[in-house]
């Protein structure tokens, strides 16, 4: 039972309290997930575009299974996983994180570190150690590297380490948070490209969270605009970046500085008139910062809604700014 | 007479202590600012030598460093002798503001110290800072938590422009901001530098950035400047491999690509810099000479570069 769509979730939530100084008490939450959908399809790369805060990271964790959900599903192969996770599922979700220096354990040796996770499931380490090799083979790291420890490896050897690690329980699903953004511009794109190349032999389905679009350009089927916990549009990439809808995603576009100076660069980026995240109106939550803001954002919020074939937006006047 | 060059640096070596030994971090720079406003943007990876080299121009090199050679004048005086007033913006806002002191106060001390004004004085000059980086005056009694990593950045152009310096130098300013705030805080600092005709030195490792903020650019690679160009010209014909390589190896948002170009391997360390050109274990064009002699600098009316493909 081989459904094409790998992942999908049904406005999954995540919400954290804020307590009071005093007694504790619950005064609000933060939003940091507020009713997601998302399907990505097997094979897929969806592109997941945020500023900070805007919940992307968060929804990354839950869909690694780090966290729970406050509320939602979250289906993988057709399962329900928003709270169990069946046992032959194990290793099928796995996550890399954006910094290398602090995700490898500084006491254990490279061999240890990659191969944790198959010690966990119970394999014997004599094999373990053998698809260590195979792994970091794979990466690009030859068995020199086994007996060493993180210190000895510069930022983007760890990287390939992280991803090493992550692959070895043969994952379905790889959510790669901000994995190349710590990294140098030539190392960075070494792991572009290796991330490419893996995704092509292993057959892997990537959720890839970042905060740069040329990345998520280069990358990407699929990208996934997110705004305060809120995805704010979502379509192919190529729809993205030739017909933006939502004010954000324009806002997004025209801070790019394309690396060319022959081009004008010139953003608009309008000034917010609220910033205090805890606060949230009935409206719009881009409200604030909307250049095209009218009566009706204030008062109801847009829904998620498909104006052409698979692109989505969530905004009262898409037609009348297209 | 001849005009004072904004800056001036001849033959600069830069050494840091690292384990009992003097290890060369900077090597043989030569580089200047001709003109009042012009923005020269230092590029390169970590390890490369361009935050040494914007210490050394500010002054601030820590006491593990040494300039072994060659020198760096700002409008004709050295830096050494501490006359200069050169300003430095550091990329991390909250570790360079005190957590214990408003926003104003710490402006007004530029003015208290420099100037020797009166407190009144001073928080007044610090309310039109304020005003001139587009924050509301009532923020002078604020606190640098209070604050969005996008203005507090804003509170350290401030700081740096209330000296009134003869040259800024800026340290990758914008890196730990989101790309919208990116957009503006950059819009701002250009407009300061340009309008106020003070020269600056921006340090970087984002391209994309460089194409639209500076006049010219200086490319570093294991210390040493291996391109030094007018922005025009290097991003249309890049002349060192290094550069090339760079510039393909950036994912673009406006275009689409299939491939991006990998320079294999990592850039060397200080202490480890390979014999002949620097950068000859990873270009794609090397060839005998590369491997055993340091390569010349050619001249071009755009720049200079340090390549034997060119000699």
């Amino acid at each position: 039972m081989h459904s094409d769509i790998l992942v999908k979730t049904v406005n999954l939530k995540k919400y954290y309290e804020v307590r009071s100084k005093f007694l504790k008490r619950v005064i609000g939450y933060v939003k940091a997930v507020d009713g997601v959908d998302l399907e990505i399809k097997r094979g897929e790369t969806l592109g997941l575009v945020g500023e900070s805060g805007s919940g992307k990271s968060t929804l990354g964790l839950v869909l690694a299974k780090l966290i729970k959900p406050s509320d939602g599903n979250y289906f993988f192969n057709s399962v329900d996983v928003t709270y169990g996770f069946p046992k032959n599922f194990r290793g099928k979700i796995r996550i890399v994180f954006q910094d290398p220096y602090s995700a490898l354990n500084p006491r254990l040796k490279i061999v240890d570190s990659v191969i944790e996770p198959l010690i966990v499931q119970g394999i014997d380490k004599k094999k373990a150690r053998e698809k260590a090799i195979e792994y970091l083979k794979l990466v690009g790291l030859n068995e020199d590297y086994l007996e060493n420890y993180p210190h000895m490896l510069s930022g983007g050897q760890k990287q390939r380490v992280v991803i090493a690690r992550a692959l070895i329980t043969e994952p379905e699903f790889l959510i790669l948070d901000e994995p190349t953004s710590m990294l140098d511009v030539s190392t960075q794109a070494q792991i572009i490209e290796l991330l490419k190349k893996i995704k092509n032999e292993k057959n892997l389905t990537y959720l890839f969270i970042t905060h740069n679009l040329a990345v998520a350009r280069y990358l990407s089927d699929t990208i996934a605009i997110m705004f305060s916990g809120q995805i704010v549009e979502i379509a192919d990439k190529k729809t993205i970046f030739s017909n933006p809808l939502h004010p954000y995603t324009k806002t997004l576009l025209s801070a790019y500085p394309p690396p060319d100076p022959s081009t004008t660069w010139n953003p608009e980026i309008p000034e917010d008139i609220n910033n205090n995240t805890l606060t949230y109106n009935q409206g719009c939550r881009y409200a604030s910062r909307c250049p095209l803001r009218r009566e009706l954002c204030l008062k109801t919020s847009p829904k998620l809604v498909e104006v052409e074939n698979n692109h989505k937006v969530r905004c009262h006047l898409y037609k009348d700014i297209t | 007479m001849d005009k004072l060059k904004p800056l001036e640096i001849r033959n600069l070596t830069i050494h840091y202590m690292v384990r009992g030994k003097w290890v060369e971090v900077v090597s043989n720079v030569d580089l200047d600012i001709e003109e009042k406003g012009e923005i020269l943007a230092v590029v390169g990876e970590s390890g490369c030598g361009k935050t040494t080299l914007g210490l050394a121009i500010a002054g601030l090199l820590p006491p593990n460093a040494r300039i072994a050679n060659g020198s760096i004048k700002v409008f004709g005086k050295d830096v050494k002798s501490s006359s200069t007033k050169v300003a430095m913006i550091f990329q991390d806002a909250l570790t360079s503001l005190n957590p214990l002191l408003t926003i104003g106060e710490q402006i007004a001390e530029v003015y208290i110290h420099h100037f020797s004004m009166s407190k009144r004085e001073a928080l007044e000059e610090a309310m039109k800072r304020l005003a001139e980086v587009g924050l509301p005056t009532t923020y002078v009694d604020k606190y640098p938590h209070e604050l969005s990593g996008g203005q507090r950045q804003r509170v350290l152009i401030a700081i740096a422009i209330a000296l009134n310096p003869e040259l800024i130098v800026a340290d990758e300013p914008t890196t730990a901001l989101d790309v919208t705030t990116q957009a503006k805080v950059l819009k701002l600092l250009r407009n300061i530098v340009k309008n106020k005709g003070i020269p600056m030195v921006y340090v970087t490792h984002d391209l994309s950035l460089v194409a639209h903020i500076a006049d010219k650019v200086v490319v570093m690679y294991a210390g040493q400047v291996v391109e030094y160009r007018d922005k025009y010209s290097l991003f249309k014909e890049p002349l060192h491999p290094y550069t090339q390589s760079l510039l393909n190896s950036l994912p673009r948002a406006d275009l689409d690509l299939t491939e991006l170009q990998i320079i294999k391997g990592e850039p060397p360390l200080p202490g480890s810099f390979p014999q002949g050109c620097r950068f000859n274990p990873r270009c794609s064009k090397v060839f005998a000479k590369c491997l055993s002699e340091e390569p010349p600098i050619k001249f071009f009316s755009s720049g200079f570069v340090r390549c034997h493909l060119y000699a």
